[in-house]
């Protein structure tokens, strides 16, 4: 296990035996103490003056006295890349949904109803063929019904705006 | 994986209870986090608070380390905040904010012009640690001391070093670790000899 160690503090391991070694550097104090030699090796080695310190035992028994972190970690995928995921997904999901929509109402107006055309073009379909919702019988009395309700007092006149030039036009 | 991931892995084993994850952390980072107050705070017995203190912080804050940067980077600004705010809190004065950058937090190298913040009474001790990993490293095998010193000074990986010394990396890998066991078989009788004191 010390030559994974070694190889730990290089950076050399792949991400089962990293996993390997640490769970041994904390479970065992002697693979603790290669940890601990190798990392004062290294930085004599930089140049990196050493001195007796005891600030690692400090914070070893400053830590007993405080309470176990437990919290999922988060990966920065799951933060700024999965946020970007979601996003695009959703503009995906967006996209598409408009698109159907599209296409539906494409299918409806190639049979010959819904959309108005263009006033560019000749055979102009008179807004005579929309029958005025709130002419009928129906949609007065549905309206009449829910005049408590702002929209229902709204309505009225939005239809009956449209409702009258085209009966001018006829 | 890089050492960036190690990190990261420490740091997640972390977050999930694990004290000991982040204990090896500390052992990775203390004297490189004590160079770097050394350059705000003069007395050594302070540093070791601050040092202290910016740990136990970090560990408090791990839940909120995300991995965005580097763990370093993130001690690092917590070693610097911590120190200012210890100054402030003395009346001392601050560095200002534009006086350490957090930029420089990862390739801050700690051996080139800064405070040697040994206290006399340690000095000699240091010196003997420092005298004894070179003596050890000069009487390493040849290709032992290429392979440990290309890593450990020039930063190479094994890769880069295989190629250099125009051999496997597992055989670059097993020099490596032979070196780092022959200087600490050297090193061990000196280590924990002041006191309660560790290296």
């Amino acid at each position: 296990m010390t030559q994974e160690i070694s190889a730990l503090m290089d950076g050399e391991l792949e991400p089962q035996e990293a996993e390997r070694a640490i769970r041994a550097c904390c479970a065992s104090s002697e693979a603790a103490d290669k940890w601990e030699e190798y990392n004062l090796i290294g930085d004599v080695l930089r140049g990196n003056l050493p001195h007796p310190t005891r600030t690692a035992q400090r914070v070893r028994d400053a830590l007993a006295a405080e309470p176990a972190i437990i919290s999922r970690p988060k990966r920065v995928y799951e933060t700024t890349v999965g946020r970007i995921a979601l996003a695009a997904a959703a503009s995906v999901a967006t996209v598409g949904v408009v698109g159907w929509m599209g296409s539906q109402q494409g299918g409806q107006s190639s049979s010959g109803s819904l959309v108005a055309k263009s006033p560019g073009t000749s055979n102009i379909q008179p807004v005579g063929n929309v029958v005025p919702l709130a002419s009928t019988v129906d949609m007065q009395d549905y309206v009449a019904a829910h005049k408590q309700l702002p929209s229902a007092q709204l309505y009225r006149p939005v239809v009956n705006n449209r409702a009258a030039p085209a009966a001018a036009a006829r | 994986m890089s050492d960036r991931e190690i990190d990261q892995q420490l740091v997640e084993k972390a977050q999930r209870g694990d004290k000991k994850a982040f204990e090896m952390l500390v052992v990775k980072y203390q004297r490189k986090l004590e160079r770097l107050l050394s350059r705000i705070i003069r007395d050594p017995a302070e540093i070791e608070d601050v040092a202290q203190e910016a740990f136990i912080k970090a560990y408090r804050a791990l839940p909120n380390f995300r991995g965005d940067s580097a763990f370093y980077t993130w001690l690092y600004r917590i070693g610097i905040n911590t120190a200012k705010n210890y100054l402030i809190a003395l009346g001392r004065r601050a560095p200002t904010s534009t006086e350490f950058d957090s930029e420089e937090a990862e390739g801050f190298e700690d051996a080139a012009g800064l405070r040697d913040i040994n206290t006399p009474e340690s000095e000699l001790a240091t010196k003997q640690i420092a005298q004894t990993v070179n003596d050890a490293i000069a009487a390493l095998p040849e290709e032992l001391r290429t392979a440990i010193t290309l890593r450990e000074l020039d930063g190479l990986s094994y890769e880069e070093i295989a190629q250099i010394m125009s051999c496997p990396i597992g055989t670059v890998r097993s020099r490596i670790f032979r070196a780092r066991e022959a200087v600490a078989a050297r090193l061990r009788p000196q280590l924990g000899t002041t006191k309660d004191k560790r290296w």
